[in-house]
């Protein structure tokens, strides 16, 4: 008789505080939009998985379908190679080879990364877990699953949650950085824009020169900046139109619904309920604004050496965040708000791709650096 | 490069009960990956830059 009710009698508080957090992820895709297409599945997976018996995962000694997903798509880091893939056929790096002066902002916006590691090691992490955490602040979360797969698994759900979750609240974190770090004057910095076609060569040949380079500085990232510039190469190779917008449409959305609810089925109860999830959700928050404050540092320091009719908005530098086009987007409305018809989007832009190469740049740094202080110490 | 190498080493010493002897060697191990990925970074992406300004270049030529 007892197994029956089992369903109901297996029920604990740690299980209904998780559906609890599961609706209020579905509360922010539907009713804020905030990432919906990440937040709704990964909200629901954490429900799933925190059924009774977790039939899901794994039951009585047989594999669930979402373990099955899990073990195919993260644990082998499919999902997040593929999401690169597409996310690489959406990019246009046009607005960068016409300022190329961007780019640097794609590497000052990644000092969150560091700052946070650092900050994580301070409060009780060990280097590999640290490092994990930091790279919520590349705000990609491919990149972010990649890394925290191979260094801390047992903190991918957390990792994973406060990555997604600040990209959509990126909105509402990086006005008041901005503006605490400069002043109005300098928001309303008119930058001049050239129009001019970037050479298709160019174009086809830099995602394979990205590649290559990448690949000598640090063998270990290939996968991930590979996968990007494969995605790219697709677009602007000119000849391969149905790949490009299979990548950037069907691709990209089947693989989104299955990473979601993936992720969201490895936040069991017994992993996500603890103190380190919380330190995690604060850190991430931390290396955003470490992120944004780094760019808008470095385009601070930047326009000391510029003549005044050549200065940089400073606004651009918080661009250099990987998340895409979203920051860009919100620079320029701030832009507009502070002197009305003020256009600095493709500046913009031109950092935000930057951002993109920065993040995957700096996860591959991280990826290389971190087995490096390992064997040095003897570990 | 063997000075830097023992550096790193000394700082990841424990004692037998595994609690590190230097209580910031961690932090300090954090800090050199700091150093090297931010140079690291910024390197790279200076290599993009050129290779991004010498083909602007030579298509402005071209024209």
């Amino acid at each position: 008789m007892q197994d029956v009710f089992i369903g109901f009698t297996s029920i604990t508080w740690k299980m209904l505080l998780m559906y609890g957090i599961g609706g209020i992820l579905i509360w922010l895709a539907v009713k804020k939009e905030y990432e919906p297409m990440l937040l709704l599945p990964i909200g629901f997976g954490a429900i799933l998985v925190n059924m009774p018996l977790s039939v899901v995962w794994e039951h009585a000694g047989s594999t669930g379908f979402l373990k099955i997903l899990y073990d195919l798509g993260i644990a082998t880091e499919i999902f997040p190679l593929l999401i690169f893939i597409a996310v690489g056929a959406m990019i246009d790096f046009g607005p960068l080879f016409k300022n190329p002066m961007m780019i640097f902002f794609g590497a000052a916006a990644q000092f969150g990364i560091f700052a946070t590691m650092i900050i994580a090691t301070l409060v009780g992490f060990d280097l590999k877990e640290a490092a994990s955490i930091g790279i919520i602040g590349a705000a990609d979360g491919p990149t972010s699953i990649f890394v925290a797969n191979l260094f801390a698994p047992n903190l991918l759900a957390p990792i994973s949650v406060a990555a997604y979750s600040y990209m959509s609240l990126v909105p509402l974190i990086q006005p008041p950085v901005i503006k605490a770090l400069t002043t109005s004057s300098e928001r309303r910095i008119h930058m001049a824009y050239h129009e001019s076609n970037s050479p298709k060569w160019l174009k086809i040949l830099f995602p394979i020169l990205v590649t290559m380079i990448a690949g000598f500085v640090a063998p270990i990232s290939v996968p991930l900046i590979g996968s990007l510039m494969f995605g790219n190469l697709i677009r602007e190779s000119g000849v391969l139109e149905r790949l490009s917008q299979t990548a950037q449409n069907e691709l990209a959305y089947l693989v989104t619904l299955l990473l979601g609810i993936t992720i969201g089925a490895s936040m069991s109860a017994e992993n996500f309920l603890t103190w380190k999830t919380l330190l995690i959700m604060g850190m991430g928050l931390v290396a955003f604004v470490f992120d944004t404050a780094g760019g808008v540092l470095f385009a601070k320091f930047v326009n000391l050496f510029l003549p005044k009719d050549k200065k940089i908005n400073p606004m651009i530098g918080a661009c250099g965040i990987s998340a895409f086009p979203m920051s860009g987007r919100i620079v320029q409305k701030m832009a507009n708000e502070e002197e009305r018809g003020n256009i600095i989007l493709m500046h913009a832009i031109g950092s935000n791709v930057s951002g993109q190469l920065g993040s995957v740049i700096a996860g591959g740094m991280v990826l290389a650096l971190v087995p490096l202080i390992f064997i040095a110490v003897g570990f | 490069m063997e000075g830097i190498i023992e550096y790193f080493k000394s700082m990841g010493e424990r004692a037998a009960d595994g609690s590190l002897i230097h209580p910031f060697g961690i932090t300090i191990q954090a800090l050199g990956i700091t150093a090297g990925g931010l140079i690291g970074v910024f390197a790279t992406l200076g290599i993009f830059f050129l290779m991004i300004r010498v083909a602007n270049k030579i298509s402005k030529k071209a024209e």
